[in-house]
Formats: C-alpha cells, sequence, structure tokens
C-alpha cells in the first residue's frame, strides 16, 4: 500500500488533499480518480449545465503523476 | 464479575423498561461465556446457524454483507449492551455477518438460556422485543440516508447519530468520543468510496464542525453540524435524550 493525494477542482472550490488515502497501486489510485469524478459531478447536479471537474493525483513523495478531467456541457436548441 | 458484566445490559434494557427486581435478578443470572477479539475479526458468518446470542460489552461491533463485485456493505454498528444476532434466536441462518470494529469484549449466552428468561416474564419477553423493534428503526435511518440525503449531509447525520448513541450509553460527553472506524469503514457504512469520505470530512474539518483525529471523534459546533445532517434523534428511541 502506498499514500495517494488527490487534489480536486470543481470550477468554484479547490480542495487540496493534505492527508491522501492508501491504494494498493497507481492503477487503483486512478481508478478511484475517475470515481471521485463521477461523485463530484452528481453532487453539482442538478443546479448546473455546465461543469468543469478536473483532479491531480500526486504519489506518496507529494509528486503529480495523474490528472483527469469531466465536462458536462449542456445548451438549449434554438426553435426555428 | 459476571453479574457486572451482564449489568451492562441490564442497564440498556431498563433504560426503556420496567423491570422487576426478578427479571433483573434473572438477567443477571443468565449464563455467559466471555471472548476477548482483537479489531476486524469475525465473529459469526453469513451461513451459519447460531445456538447462542452475542452481547457487546465492550468495543465496537459491525453486521456486514460482502456484495459480488461491489465490496462491502456495513449494516449497522453495535455498542455496548447491544445484542447483534438477536434474531438468530428465531431465525435459523446468519444472513449477514457480524464481526469486530474496535477490539472487543462479547459475551454469548445460549438461545436456550434466553428463552427460557423471557417465557418466565412478559416485561422481559417485551423488552427484548422492543430492542428489535428500534434497531429496525435505526436501519430504517439508514435506508433512508443511504438513499436520499446528499453525501455531505449522509456524512454529517453518521456522526451525530454516532455520538447521539455513544452518549446515551454514557460513553461521550456529546462533545467528544472514540471513533474507531477507518474512512473506508466509514464509506463502506454509508455507500461512499474512502477518496470521497476524506474529501468531506476534510471541508467539515476546515468549516469547524467536526473533526477525527487519533481514533477520536470532537464535535466542535453540533447546531451547524446536525442542521447539514438534517438530524432528528427520534429514531433512536433514546429514553434518556427525551425533551
Amino acid at each position: 500500500m502506498a499514500r495517494f493525494y488527490f487534489d480536486t477542482d470543481d470550477g468554484t472550490a479547490a480542495d487540496a488533499d493534505d492527508e491522501g488515502v492508501d491504494f494498493p497501486d497507481r492503477e487503483s489510485a486512478k481508478n478511484a480518480a475517475h470515481a471521485i469524478l463521477a461523485v463530484m459531478i452528481g453532487e453539482k447536479l442538478p443546479i448546473s449545465d455546465n461543469i468543469g471537474l478536473r483532479v491531480v493525483v500526486r504519489d506518496e513523495y507529494g509528486r503529480p503523476f495523474y490528472r483527469a478531467g469531466l465536462n458536462l456541457e449542456g445548451a438549449e436548441i434554438p426553435q426555428a | 464479575m459476571r453479574s457486572q458484566i451482564l449489568d451492562v445490559l441490564t442497564r440498556k434494557l431498563e433504560a426503556r423498561s420496567a423491570l422487576s427486581l426478578s427479571d433483573k435478578s434473572t438477567l443477571l443470572g443468565l449464563p455467559i461465556t466471555i471472548r476477548r477479539y482483537e479489531a476486524r475479526k469475525d465473529i459469526i458468518l453469513e451461513g451459519r446457524h447460531n445456538n447462542q446470542c452475542c452481547i457487546v460489552i465492550d468495543g465496537l461491533l459491525c453486521r456486514y454483507k460482502v456484495i459480488k463485485d461491489g465490496g462491502r456493505q456495513i449494516l449497522s454498528l453495535h455498542m455496548p449492551g447491544d445484542i447483534p444476532d438477536l434474531q438468530s434466536i428465531h431465525i435459523d441462518v446468519m444472513d449477514h455477518t457480524v464481526g469486530t470494529i474496535s477490539a472487543a469484549t462479547v459475551g454469548f449466552i445460549p438461545h436456550s438460556a434466553i428463552k427460557q428468561a423471557l417465557q418466565q416474564s412478559y416485561e422481559l419477553s417485551r423488552a427484548f422485543w422492543l430492542e428489535v423493534l428500534i434497531e429496525t428503526a435505526i436501519l430504517r435511518g439508514w435506508t433512508a440516508s443511504i438513499g436520499k440525503r446528499s453525501a455531505p449531509a449522509r456524512i454529517a447525520h453518521f456522526l451525530c447519530e454516532y455520538i447521539t448513541r455513544m452518549r446515551s450509553i454514557g460513553l461521550s460527553d456529546g462533545v467528544t468520543c472514540v471513533m474507531p472506524l477507518t474512512q473506508t469503514e466509514i464509506g463502506d457504512a454509508l455507500g461512499l468510496s474512502t477518496v470521497h469520505i476524506n474529501k468531506k470530512l476534510r471541508e467539515l474539518r476546515r468549516a469547524k464542525l467536526v473533526e477525527i483525529r487519533a481514533g477520536q471523534l470532537r464535535v466542535l459546533n453540533w447546531k451547524e453540524l446536525s442542521d447539514r445532517a438534517d438530524f432528528d434523534p427520534n429514531y433512536l428511541h433514546l429514553p434518556l435524550l427525551k425533551k
């Protein structure tokens, strides 16, 4: 197990992870990064139709090694 | 020694039910075997048949189920005085597992002895039935929370419930208490990932509502925490906290 840190930004608030969570390897930490984006977008709904979420994963030494983003872009279709 | 151990059960039942002297002496005279468990050990496995009930003497227990490809769901937490497998008196095969969260002392009472005690006294029978009813009320509270509360409110609600229950059995002053659950275990109870719990607990700490440090839970702002949780302890049916 190693410690990984997940810094997130939901467009209105950034959260720098100063505690971290243990995972067996980088692959599991990457999966966890995707999962947290999915959860964060759920928390933003239904109040917004324009959401940009970012996560950066850092290793046990605090070095960033992975980033991921998730965007939701909604728009009304103009009626003829 | 044995009567001290069963005292934890007697006091708990007595808080909600009027027990006669004879009821109390029946309870204190129940045969009990004491075992000590380390943290995170299974006590009774799903699928097993049981001929005794376990009562929490000290420490924290949980009931859980493992979902294929889905991990573990913690179904309930059990504190001193609780009998997490009371249903096993009438239901033959365990449909979930009971295990420890922290190191714990657990007493085992044979079903035959409990059945005999319940046959002797309507009040005792009622008191045990009430325990089961309240446990299912708490389970309804969890279902509603997991199904409908947002993650931040769900976590706040969980912490409010935990410290309220600990307070009701004299293990907290309402401000601090032991919190042996890891962030992963809190996630397993609430259907949330560890990273998510980690982030939300940090938010609660930075907002100066509550902090968990070195196995201790400390509530810094009960009003705001319970407001965010929309916490109403009615479903806990706690006699000591009635207004």
